[in-house]
């Protein structure tokens, strides 16, 4: 794997486009940095009603039901993440991984000494197309001001010895060409949580 | 009326004014809020106007408290028409439930079309339908105040609440935005003045003389309704290009034919619509791009009844005179036509990143525009779906890929403000 510095970025965004490594809009060819290319927020966020009264199973789908809400917010409004919220937001570009390359996202430390933390979920697929979710929360104090546009973010890039035969986008991959940000779909997974359901059963018989 | 009928009346008035303005926000530049201080002004007064009454009341004779009685009973009617334009708009100012390319694509209807800036209020309709109206001009109506019609006030979206961004069907949008821009513009006076009223009444008189019953000034008032349906028409169509054609085709839909009313038969404005293109050099872009779509929306011109009554054939003869004139005179007020030459030069590259599934933001010619984006996401459908009568169904009941246009409309909007700032 290489790590591809502002030169080998610009290479990657030049090339044909079924290869091409896709930011759109790239609003300001500033955004391509020495060793990564930044991004900014953009205009949906889905929060979380907190004074909905159960916990949530990430494995059961059902229990998100009615918990979450979509909020857009325009260019040129703003966004107040209070201390301790958490909520989802997505980047204003839409991105497509090409098969032979691989992507990392990170919060700018310009907002991370604000307090905002940007992303957890920081593995960009090879093959990947569509908005990355950011999981944004504020570890601050005080309430900050989001606005989309702004640059919050930044994606780091390598590049493999050779393409995947099987990219993000070939198989059955989650969240397939997402236009904002995704809630988690955990419940999809079902299969697992049938086998640690077992697995739980089989050692309570154990103990027993 | 006395005394108590008149405290009940004025305890109601006040209450009802302190009732709206509990729900009038403090001053707000979020779109749509223009709403608030055109509220505000009118309970103020009508406030004014109780206090007046009341100063009044102190000394009056039987029959002025009478009259004083009927004034408040009116206030109180007043204050309940209020209370509806609250209700309907108020959450509409600053919605946020709704995508930010739909409010896009409603931003760039704005400037490529009216006159004057204008203040958009999203509203969600159940039945499922397309229009807009100017608040100021409903509240006059309502409270019978034509000073209202110039005061500042939102325009109303009403879009259909289960699907209001359908991209693919927003060219409907631009006609519902002419409405007023024929207001505003008098394109109806221009007209009138472009014709030959001369012919006009020719017609009229033909017309009537087969049919002694008719009520002539009913015949004028549809023949003012259709020529202002089909300049909205040929706005949208000079806007949107063959996008029109489609989504209207769809809309209402085409082979209906409907009773003689307000609106000309849908198989009239869809060959109205054609010619226009025809006239805009889109025909060998139809006959490339949709041709079975096209030749059958070509015949349905021949759905008409062969026989048509003499109100119809007024009316028919009356537009067909008129047609050219209507097309010219739209075609003069939109601020940039999407021009067939333009579409040409992006419409491959558009198309390349539509088939990857790619919102496009920048091309190589530039920024695309947003509605020669949709006349590709129209080229990609009907591609995609057979390229048929049916598929102009299909591709409107393609959420995801409506999604999809209304996200690169986002893109292309953002793009363009960014480079322009």
């Amino acid at each position: 794997m290489t790590f591809l510095l502002r030169e080998g970025l610009n290479a990657a965004l030049q090339r044909p486009l079924s290869t091409r490594l896709i930011i759109s809009p790239l609003l300001d060819t500033e955004q391509v940095g020495p060793s990564s290319i930044d991004l900014r927020l953009g205009t949906q966020f889905i929060q979380v009603r907190r004074y909905a009264e159960r916990a949530i199973d990430p494995f059961d789908e059902n229990s998100m039901g009615g918990r979450e809400e979509e909020v857009s917010i325009p260019f040129g409004g703003r966004f107040v993440l209070h201390p301790g919220h958490f909520v989802l937001g997505a980047t204003l570009e839409f991105l497509r991984v090409p098969n032979d390359l691989a992507g990392q996202v990170l919060g700018r430390s310009s907002w991370g000494r604000l307090g905002l933390v940007v992303a957890t979920a920081v593995v960009v697929q090879a093959g990947f197309a569509g908005c990355l979710t950011l999981e944004l929360v504020n570890i601050g104090s005080v309430p900050l001001l989001l606005r989309p546009g702004l640059r919050v973010a930044q994606l780091c890039v390598w590049q493999a010895e050779a393409p995947t035969t099987a990219g993000y986008g070939s198989g059955a991959g989650k969240y397939m060409a997402p236009l904002g940000p995704q809630s988690s779909r955990l419940g999809v997974e079902r299969d697992e949580l049938e086998r640690l359901n077992r697995i739980a059963k089989r050692l309570a018989g154990e103990s027993s | 009326m006395d005394d108590h009928g008149l405290q009940l009346l004025d305890e109601l008035v006040k209450s009802k004014v302190n009732e709206l303005r509990a729900i009038i926000p403090a001053d707000s530049q979020s779109r749509g809020s223009t709403l608030f201080p055109l509220l505000r002004r009118l309970i103020d007064a009508t406030e004014v106007e109780r206090l007046d009454v009341l100063k009044d009341l102190s000394n009056a004779s039987d029959i002025t408290r009478s009259v004083l009685g009927r004034k408040l009973l009116r206030y109180n009617q007043k204050l309940d028409v209020l209370h509806m334009l609250a209700a309907d708009y108020v959450a509409d100012v600053d919605r946020r439930d709704i995508p930010v390319g739909l409010l896009c694509l409603i931003d760039t209807l704005i400037d490529d079309l009216l006159p004057n800036p204008a203040d958009p209020l999203v509203h969600l309709v159940p039945d499922r339908m397309y229009s807009t109206l100017t608040l100021t001009q409903l509240a006059a109506s309502l409270l019978n105040d034509s000073s209202l019609v110039a005061s500042a006030g939102p325009i109303v979206f009403n879009l259909p609440a289960l699907d209001p961004a359908n991209a693919l069907l927003s060219p409907i949008l631009a006609h519902e935005v002419g409405h007023t821009v024929v207001q505003e513009r008098k394109l109806l006076n221009q007209l009138t003045q472009t014709v030959d009223l001369g012919q006009i009444d020719a017609i009229f008189k033909r017309c009537l003389a087969k049919d002694p019953k008719a009520d002539p000034s009913r015949w004028k008032g549809q023949l003012g309704s259709w020529i202002s349906e089909l300049l909205c028409d040929a706005l949208a169509t000079a806007l949107t290009g063959p996008s029109f054609l489609y989504a209207s085709a769809t809309f209402l839909p085409a082979p209906s034919g409907g009773g003689l009313g307000s609106h000309p038969f849908p198989a009239e404005r869809v060959r109205f619509t054609l010619s226009q293109l025809d006239s805009f050099g889109w025909q060998g872009y139809l006959d490339t791009h949709s041709a079975m779509v096209t030749d059958w929306l070509r015949t349905l011109e021949s759905n008409r009844p062969s026989i048509p009554s003499p109100e119809e054939e007024f009316l028919t003869e009356s537009v067909a005179l008129m047609e050219s004139a209507i097309a010219s005179i739209a075609a003069q007020h939109v601020v940039s036509r999407l021009d067939v030459s333009d579409y040409s030069k992006c419409s491959a590259e558009l198309c390349e990143l539509f088939e990857a599934g790619i919102p496009p933001s920048r091309l190589q010619h530039g920024v695309p525009t947003p509605w020669q984006l949709i006349l590709c996401g129209w080229e990609v459908a009907l591609q995609r779906h057979g390229n048929s009568s049916r598929s102009l169904g299909q591709a409107v009941s393609d959420r995801a890929f409506n999604a999809f246009l209304i996200k690169g409309i986002e893109l292309v909007r953002i793009t363009q403000l960014w480079d322009a700032a």
